[in-house]
């Protein structure tokens, strides 16, 4: 029987107690240190459980941000913490990125945490390929709030251009970067952004060495995955467990392509079927995906703990490294 | 039922006196029994009730103070569901989202000791009940038992059918279905709209609807379907821009409009609560108007709570002598 390859997008659930931890380090009662030391042993027991299920790639886990958005903040600076926003359609909110001035790349702190993620990965035995995480620069422009460039056009530009100076001094053993681009198939989305989507992304990929992974979710708008698959990267992701209807349309359309495909729902509690999964992805393969890795069809902030442990160790069955 | 005109009220949520919050810490670590924490419960309702009444509030609650969760709370008394564990909804806070596992059905009354309770405390026969609504309940829950959602609604519909009976039957006069998210997807209103006109089916008291936070631009053509009295908004934390488009969509009901931002600690005065009323009142007759604050009060400091119930109900009665000034100039 075929494997399929394993890849863990997005973030973890940060565990209540773990949040408790960050309150209290916010309310300034434990230290920095204190809280790293947490947030470190936490993020070990999430690569173990990568590791177990023998995943090929994987994120840290991203317990030590907020939400997608807040990841933004340790590499790029001109940016403050606006107020909640809901996250897409789900009882999940962000804090809007306001941007105040021109953006700017801060390499140290988001290089240092790669760093660390490396370092751990080693200790707890996790040979697979780490991944680092960034914002797609549509999925920026649409979620923050634009006080500085004159048009969102040029927020793009500038945001593609400084996240590129990141990627492009990912330390040593970072060898793949996820661009989590949801809002790509987001409603009213304007013709004229779509159209710079291009060039924005050869910007922000120029001269980047490492596999470059593109991850949509939640939704599929059929008529946009050509655009998608014109983007200059080498995977390409697709939430396969809440689009079942449109399967046909987007096989049709990754034949040589390499896909990333979501086959675990992070939205509901009910527990895939392993013959369901093995078939939707099976047929991907079958209608000419030059290769097929499945995982998470989401961030996994949307279900407890406990239920995406049961939801990863599917995985094993239909996959492994 | 004897009201004054623009009557005050809250959402239903007040802040848990903080000795409460003690007390449940200590039952939770079994250090006192089920029968002190009830006693407990029921000391903080007086005190809330009290807190409503030295404020002036002329439909009070109990401020909810014996529910942690206005999702959670029903479905742990209701068939079919089952938690797995918290999920984050942002930063460091937390819920316990429940899963519909099986089919929803009603078990046994829920709220009907505490309506029974506050009837027995409160100031005033015109106490209002809440309840979480049926889209709310099937929307902030896991799906895993129903083909659809729409189907899990309407089964919590009729399972909140019979819950409000009961409460009637025990002398509620005031029921309120909370439905803060009616409005989270829009192909889905018209039939949450139907769903929570048969969760009041047959249900003979003064009944209203409570919708917040979010684009009420996907709600308002459908409001006057709703089979209420009232329906009330948080209007304060828009600037009162929604008025424009309620008055577009020409809503009928009667009007309770927030006018107390429930997310932020500066307390309004009453001259401005006054103001703002006076806006909504170019929009809406005052006979048609009640006054409330945008949410539950619950996340404030119960300090600041009190004294934006205060301004609110102070800035009523402003308002109330400048329609009278009003009236006797004509
Ligand atoms: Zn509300």
């Amino acid at each position: 029987m075929i494997k399929f390859r394993i890849s863990i997008i997005g973030s973890y659930p940060r565990s209540p107690s773990l949040g408790k931890v960050f309150s209290r380090f916010r309310a300034g009662k434990v230290s920095k240190d204190i809280l790293e030391k947490e947030v470190m042993r936490r993020e070990s027991t999430f690569l173990s459980l990568v590791k177990d299920i023998g995943a090929h790639y994987s994120t840290d886990g991203l317990l030590r941000w907020d939400d997608l958005l807040d990841v933004t903040f340790s590499y790029l600076s001109g940016q403050e913490k606006g107020e909640l926003m809901r996250f897409f359609d789900n009882n999940f909110y962000y804090r809007k990125p306001v941007i105040k001035d021109r953006l700017r790349a801060r390499l140290e702190e988001y290089l240092s945490y790669l760093q660390g993620d490396i370092e751990l990965a080693k200790q707890v035995g996790y040979t697979g390929t780490l991944k680092a995480v960034i914002v797609g620069p549509l999925t920026y422009s649409l979620l923050s709030d634009n006080q500085y460039y004159e048009t969102v056009e040029e927020l793009i530009m500038s945001y593609s251009a400084e996240v590129n100076s990141v990627l492009k001094n990912l330390p040593r053993g970072i060898n793949a970067v996820e661009i989590h681009e949801p809002s790509i198939f987001a409603k009213g989305v304007k013709t004229s952004l779509l159209d710079r989507l291009k060039d924005a992304y050869q910007t922000l990929l120029s001269g980047v060495q490492v596999e470059k992974h593109l991850i949509t979710y939640f939704y599929i708008n059929s008529s946009r995955i050509d655009l998608l698959l014109s983007l200059p990267v080498d995977v390409y992701g697709f939430d396969i467990i809440e689009n079942m209807n449109i399967l046909g349309v987007l096989y049709r359309k990754v034949k040589e392509r390499r896909v990333f495909l979501g086959v675990l729902d992070t939205r509901n509690t009910k527990i895939e079927r392993v013959s369901t999964i093995r078939r939707v992805v099976e047929k991907a393969r079958e209608k000419g995906a030059s290769e097929v890795l499945i995982g998470n069809a989401a961030p996994m902030d949307f279900i407890p703990e406990a239920v995406v442990i049961k939801k990863l160790k599917l995985l094993k069955k239909i996959g492994g490294a | 039922m004897e009201l004054p005109l623009l009557p005050t009220t809250v959402i239903g949520s007040y802040p848990r006196p903080k000795w409460l919050r003690e007390v449940i810490a200590l039952r939770k670590a079994g250090r006192i029994s089920e029968d002190d924490l009830k006693e407990a419960f029921n000391d903080a309702a007086v005190t809330v009730m009290r807190d409503h009444l030295i404020a002036g509030i002329d439909v009070p609650t109990d401020g909810e103070v014996k529910r942690d969760e206005m999702v959670e709370f029903f479905a742990e008394r209701l068939k079919g569901f089952k938690f797995y564990g918290p999920v984050r909804v942002w930063g460091t806070a937390y819920y316990r989202k429940p899963s519909v596992v099986d089919k929803i059905e009603y078990v046994r009354p829920m709220l009907l000791d505490e309506v029974e309770f506050t009837k027995s405390i409160s100031y005033t026969p015109n106490f209002k009940v809440t309840i979480t609504g049926p889209y709310t309940m099937g929307y902030w829950s896991y799906n895993e038992y129903y083909k659809s959602r729409r189907d899990m609604v309407f089964d919590l519909a009729k399972a909140i059918n019979s819950e409000i009976r009961s409460l009637v039957d025990a002398g509620a006069k005031i029921i309120q279905v909370d439905e803060p998210a009616i409005h989270s997807t829009k192909d889905e209103v018209p039939w949450a709209i139907e769903a929570v006109n048969e969760s009041i089916k047959g249900i003979n008291a003064k009944l209203m609807v409570h919708i917040c936070y979010g684009d009420y631009k996907l709600v308002a053509p459908y409001l006057n379907d709703l089979k209420v009295d009232q329906i009330n908004f948080a209007l304060k934390i828009y600037d009162y821009k929604p008025l424009k488009l309620l008055k577009e969509v020409g809503f009928e009901k009667e009007l309770g409009a927030g006018v107390i931002d429930v997310h932020n600690k500066r307390v309004e005065s009453p001259e401005e609560v006054q103001k703002d009323l006076m806006t909504i009142l170019r929009y809406f007759p005052p006979e048609k108007v009640w006054v409330n604050p945008d949410c539950g009060l619950k996340l404030q400091p119960r300090k600041i709570a009190f004294e934006k119930m205060v301004s609110m109900v102070n800035g009523t009665r402003l308002a109330r002598e400048e329609l009278k000034k009003g009236e006797n100039r004509k």
